[in-house]
């Protein structure tokens, strides 16, 4: 059927379901630049924005992610256009309950609560829990979209032509992703932070009936087994409990929040050795199920396994600068929110847009001289980067900032496409959709990771801080100057458990192999 | 009847208590069991005995949420004020945790007030201060049986009109007196060091049938010269509550 698909045809259909990828990617960090404007809005506090608000950006990582591990298998089994357009409509639906959480949601939320309990819950805190929810319902459609698009150009183009289509949809997952911040930002300046999510609703319609059209009549290859619901299950907790025990979500006590914040939550230990059973059980699922959701065997190929550490350890000290960048300029430097949301989209280009830039000649140096020092080079230009930026004051100029993002980002960029490479090269042919998946997915989890534990050791360094710098008898002025030094020494340390995870992230690329014949692992 | 046939009454049943159970929550429907007309005389009535039962109140529990245009608490204008919530005990005792937005972010602090002294929770560390009075927020006085806003709605009410009887969501089942009028600002500006008034605003009080007490009070700021109206919403409920409250421990 494949070969009888109109080569134009196949083309408009692989433009227009990257449409929504690239949406669904954007939304993946579009939040980073709007957050405060967020928070302020539905007049969510400081103590409460830090630990439960992350799962804003939190949730939907983990959702994304987790959708991304099981959904391609659910389309070999139900079929790709069904999947798709259910993910399509699925984000759609996100998009709209995100746009209006603080609306009827909140309120009918809290007349059924009113019904049925007594008490009066605060609104701005369901307002946010709203958006949570509506955020993982996205994101289980985004992340969905990703493995369900790439198989289905796999359906679509012949063998020879199949390589170039999934590099267009990777390059398109990527740059939703690396420009979403900046398009954040231009919207939170020009109009309110919710059209972000309106505007995705007119796109997602047409890409939904045009893709139904195009897709009748194109051939939808039915896999064999069973969807493996009891793995999925298994790894979605696994990965939840993680997050959880990481300290997303950690409760903070007392008035400001910052006092008594001086360990981790006390379901964090508990969480931690929840999460580590239940990977052992789907680790278990997945060596005696007929037709498990990820084929292990592929960890025992050569490069398989320190790729994806290393992609792990990327991924964490990655969205450290990505969380911080806004963070620092929306705290320390911005007079408004909204000038706020404007430099931060613009500042993290300079780290994103050289990420992108330099991806495809780090592919061609990859060639030329393997996987391993394109990597290291890389994560080396981000160490020195991480510690020049351990220096950043309120003070500190955007002129001085720019270059030392633009080297993380080059650094970062640099390690991309060996390790990429590194991963799919060492991945049977028949396994190779899921090799490319579990790239993502481990750095994906990397940023989920760092995102959330490092939420608890900043709260916890500001807590501590305070106590020591601030004097009982300070005024509200004085208040304000001790409370800009603690956000600089927290913001850079965080820069320095970034630099750290970069080193982290050498030790894995050491054990690469050089080079992988194509076909070696070909099974 | 077949067993087919009660599954679908039962099916239908559910499906029809449904509808009626998410009516419920969405609707946003006054609640008005028959038509009531209350004249001016017994409105007056009414919010006199309404006023009488705050004033011999022991305690309650508050929530104060301000919307619209921004209302500072500091000379500077860099604090405004966004919500409150606590529990006040007559005559002057209050212990709260009040929200408030600085430039970027939003924060909440705890405060008690034992009359004119206050403490308040540093914004950074969460130690104890006495407050300094020009920060002023003092909830204590706001809710003073003699001088506080039972003392406006008692002696600057104008035009009080009935306007209907409704239920609020927050109390299903409730029905409340509902009460339109303007106020004169003077006194609550005077009170809430310049947060309330000082112009001529509008008030609407839903007050309980039977036991006259005040669930909630709005009060409409008309903004200056076009800008944005300020609304503030204040609701009371656990009457005669009294929880012990001390000064705390800088």
């Amino acid at each position: 059927m494949q070969a009888r698909t109109p080569s134009s045809r196949a083309i408009i259909i692989l433009i227009l379901i990257s449409i929504p990828i690239f949406i669904g990617a954007l939304d993946l960090t579009v939040v980073s630049a709007v957050l405060p404007h967020v928070l302020v809005d539905f007049e969510i506090p400081l103590q409460t924005s830090l630990d439960d608000a992350a799962w804003i950006v939190t949730g939907y990582l983990l959702a994304y992610t987790v959708s991304m591990t099981f959904m391609g298998r659910l389309s070999d089994l139900y079929g790709r256009q069904k999947v798709f357009l259910a993910a399509l409509g699925i984000f759609a639906l996100g998009s709209y309950l995100v746009a209006v959480a603080d609306t009827w949601p909140t309120r009918m939320v809290l007349r059924t609560y009113y019904m049925l309990a007594s008490g009066r819950p605060d609104p701005s805190l369901i307002s946010l829990w709203n958006l949570i929810a509506a955020r993982v319902i996205q994101a289980i459609g985004a992340g969905a979209m990703v493995p369900v698009g790439m198989a289905l150009v796999g359906d679509l183009y012949p063998p020879g032509r199949r390589a170039r289509a999934l590099g267009f949809i990777a390059a398109v997952d990527t740059a939703g992703w690396v420009v979403g911040h900046l398009y954040g930002g231009i919207v939170a300046r020009f109009w309110d932070w919710r059209m972000i999510f309106w505007f995705n609703l007119p796109v997602c319609l047409l890409a939904f009936l045009l893709i139904w059209f195009l897709l009748r009549g194109v051939g939808q290859p039915r896999g064999e087994g069973r969807m493996d619901w009891l793995g999925a299950l298994l790894i979605t907790t696994s990965l939840s409990a993680l997050i959880l025990g990481l300290g997303t979500g950690a409760e903070l006590s007392g008035s400001t929040g910052f006092e008594d914040q001086t360990a981790l939550p006390p379901y964090a230990f508990p969480a931690m050795i929840v999460a580590i059973l239940l990977l052992g059980l789907f680790i278990w699922r997945q060596l005696s199920a007929k037709h498990p959701l990820i084929p292990l065997t592929l960890f025992r190929t050569p490069n398989f396994s320190p790729a994806s550490l290393a992609n792990f350890f990327v991924g964490f000290s990655l969205f450290i600068a990505i969380a911080n960048v806004p963070l620092f300029i929306n705290l320390l430097i911005a007079d408004t929110i909204e000038q706020g949301a404007w430099d931060s989209g613009w500042m993290l280009s300079a780290l994103t847009v050289p990420m992108a830039l330099i991806a495809v000649p780090g592919g061609w140096l990859t060639e030329k001289i393997g996987y391993r020092w394109p990597s290291a080079i890389g994560l080396l230009a981000a160490i020195v980067a991480f510690s020049l930026m351990m220096g950043w004051k309120s003070t500190t100029l955007y002129g001085t900032m720019i270059p030392q993002l633009v080297l993380a980002g080059l650094g970062f960029g640099l390690t991309l496409a060996p390790i990429a490479s590194a991963v799919v090269d060492a991945s049977p042919s028949e396994h190779r959709g899921t090799g490319s998946a579990l790239v993502i997915i481990f750095r994906l989890i990397g940023m989920t990771a760092g995102v959330s534990s490092i939420t608890t050791y900043a709260l916890q360094r500001a807590d501590k801080l305070s106590n020591q710098m601030l004097s009982s008898s300070a005024d509200l002025s004085e208040t304000i100057r001790v409370g800009v030094q603690v956000l600089e020494k927290v913001i850079s340390e965080t820069f320095l458990v970034a630099a750290v995870a970069s080193a982290l992230a050498v030790i894995p690329i050491l054990f690469i192999r050089t080079k992988i014949k194509q076909g070696e692992n070909n099974e | 009847m077949t067993s087919e046939s009660i599954n679908r009454i039962r099916n239908l049943l559910s499906a029809i208590s449904l509808v009626i159970l998410a009516c419920g929550i969405f609707s946003g429907e006054d609640f008005s069991p028959e038509e009531l007309v209350i004249d001016s005389v017994e409105a007056n009535e009414i919010v006199t005995n309404s006023v009488e039962r705050m004033q011999d109140i022991l305690g309650f529990h508050f929530v104060i949420d301000r919307s619209g245009a921004p209302e500072f608490i500091d000379p500077e204008e860099t604090i405004s004020f966004t919500r409150a919530e606590g529990n006040f005990v007559a005559p002057n005792m209050v212990t709260a945790t009040i929200r408030v937005i600085l430039p970027g972010f939003v924060t909440e602090v705890d405060v008690v007030s034992i009359g004119d002294t206050q403490w308040q929770t540093n914004y950074l560390t969460g130690e104890w201060q006495e407050l300094a009075p020009e920060y002023s927020f003092n909830p204590s006085i706001l809710f003073h049986p003699e001088t506080g806003i039972q003392s406006a709605l008692a002696n600057d009410l104008l035009d009080l009109e009935f306007v209907d009887i409704e239920e609020i969501d927050e109390l299903p089942g409730l029905p409340l007196y509902l009460f339109k009028a303007a106020i004169i600002g003077t006194r609550t500006y005077t009170m809430t060091y310049g947060m309330i008034g000082p112009d001529k605003m509008t008030v609407q009080l839903w007050i309980a049938p039977d036991s006259f007490e005040l669930y909630r009070l709005t009060i409409v700021e008309p903004g200056i010269e076009g800008a944005e109206d300020t609304n503030w919403q204040l609701d009371f409920w656990d009457f005669d509550q009294v929880i012990e409250i001390v000064p705390p421990i800088p």
